[in-house]
């Protein structure tokens, strides 16, 4: 009976098939050819086993005289948990250092000019009762921190300054907005058009000057300008060249224009809400802006002088 | 020829290959058996047998060599040992009725003969599917001279190696049933 296909037909069939499936796209062979690989490798695998048993007897690698009863095992163990969370303690201090290295380094890059040091320090105990109370910092007198020392995050968000009587190793911040600072109650602005990375270089010399007041227990400012000013929500707000701060806090970011209203009051005004940058409560650490010789600031304006 | 011979002996050489050569490995040169069982097919199998028992040592060393797709997903090339073996097959049976079949040193010879027509298909296939995205071909060297020039030296190991194989296959010779009139035509 002649065959239906003969032998030389079918290899060149079968060739053809391969040489078909070692063309095609990885993406249309990968997973499924595994599969099969995998279903044929089964009755392989004793010999498989057995043939890599022998080569262990023949020729034994580096490692095989390792002792490896149950006690050299948990020991072992023991050591990798105890290098792995050494290496994961390590590798977060690294990123620690490496966030605080950027805040520096973007304070520096953002300075106005003055000579001062930044240097970091870590919030040791938030105001629990409260939005926008005293910080306590680990670092004082003995740092070179003096009352008024202005406290910014991410090079130039306005964070707050530093409560007078600074005691030698811990030291108090007062945040902006803080309701009952005289200090934050009013501050001398600018309006920004939009935010550039010289920005604070350049917040004296351009932007809308505002006038703005702290609005209570809601954290916002508010200021009034002329109907028709332009300001839309979004616009970056910074201080200006306010007396009752020190002039390394000139130029900071204080926040983003929410919403522009009209005035109830006076029908040619508008008012505009200010909703701060920084949420005081949620810090972590802060740069502070430490300079030699600095005046008293904040102390002349606690006590109802000008500074 | 007895088809079940071949099989035993064709996983024995293919489960070697991929395990226990790890012994006699020099540095990364490592003598291959499927290769010398595949000239031994040859030389004594007819024409149609010796091609599809190639066909069939190619496809199952395919099979057991697995590469990963875009570094995560393994898959199994078929192709570069099927069709290498075929290539090789097809380059030795026209020799086979000019050698002596039952001298080990003509397994010796023949064998590097059939592994460089191999290694050639494989390096061929694999480097054009290294063009495809997230499939780079699977090189032990890091550039396909270097592969190419470590298969040539694997395939002059397995020539040394198929001597003393070559003259165990020939002592099993009456196991397989060949029929010594089929090598002739």
């Amino acid at each position: 009976m002649a065959r239906v296909i003969q032998p030389e037909r079918g290899l060149l069939i079968a060739s053809g098939v391969v040489l078909l499936l070692a063309l095609l796209p990885t993406r249309w062979i990968a997973g499924w050819t595994a599969d099969v690989g995998a279903i044929v490798a089964l009755p392989l695998t004793p010999l498989r086993h057995a043939a890599s048993g022998a080569v262990e007897w023949v020729r034994p690698t580096d490692g095989s005289g390792l002792p490896l009863d149950p006690s050299s095992v948990e020991l072992l163990q023991q050591e990798r948990d105890t290098y792995r969370g050494r290496w994961h303690s390590t590798r977060l201090r690294v990123e620690q250092l490496e966030r605080e290295l950027m805040q520096l380094q973007r304070a520096r890059d953002l300075g106005l000019g003055e000579h001062w040091t930044p240097r970091t320090a870590e919030v040791v105990r938030h105001n629990p009762n409260r939005t926008g109370g005293v910080l306590s910092l680990n670092v004082g007198s003995r740092n070179g921190v003096r009352g008024g020392t202005v406290a910014v995050v991410d090079g130039d968000r306005l964070v707050g300054y530093i409560a007078p009587d600074v005691p030698k190793l811990t030291s108090q911040m007062i945040p902006l907005g803080a309701f009952g600072d005289a200090a934050s109650e009013s501050l001398d602005a600018r309006i920004l058009e939009a935010d550039t990375p010289e920005a604070p270089m350049g917040t004296l010399a351009t932007g809308r000057p505002i006038h703005l007041e702290l609005v209570p227990k809601t954290g916002e400012y508010r200021g009034v300008l002329e109907r028709g000013s332009g300001v839309r929500p979004g616009q970056p707000v910074r201080l200006g060249t306010d007396p009752a701060w020190n002039s390394t806090a000139w130029g900071m970011l204080i926040g983003y224009v929410d919403r522009v209203v009209d005035s109830s009051e006076q029908p040619l005004r508008e008012v505009l809400f200010v909703r701060l940058a920084v949420r005081p409560e949620r810090l972590a650490s802060v740069t502070l802006k430490i300079v030699e010789d600095q005046a008293p600031a904040r102390a002349a304006v606690e006590e109802g002088g000008e500074p | 020829m007895r088809i079940a011979v071949f099989v035993v002996f064709m996983v024995l050489a293919v489960v070697l290959d991929t395990r226990f050569m790890e012994a006699l490995r020099i540095g990364p040169i490592l003598p291959s058996l499927a290769g010398t069982l595949a000239v031994f097919v040859v030389l004594c199998a007819p024409r149609q047998a010796a091609l599809w028992s190639c066909f069939s040592i190619g496809l199952l060393l395919d099979l057991s060599d697995f590469a990963l797709y875009q570094g995560s997903t393994a898959y199994c090339l078929v192709g570069p040992y099927t069709l290498g073996f075929l290539f090789g097959a097809n380059l030795i049976l026209p020799l086979r009725s000019m050698v002596f079949s039952r001298n080990p040193l003509t397994f010796g010879i023949l064998t590097v003969l059939f592994l460089t027509a191999v290694t050639v298909v494989y390096i061929a296939l694999w480097q054009f599917r290294g063009l495809y995205p997230g499939s780079p071909p699977p090189w032990v060297e890091p550039t396909v001279l270097g592969e190419l020039g470590r298969r040539l030296l694997c395939a002059l190991y397995s020539g040394l190696f198929a001597i003393p194989v070559g003259w165990g296959l020939v002592l099993s010779r009456p196991l397989w049933g060949f029929n010594p009139a089929a090598t002739r035509r």
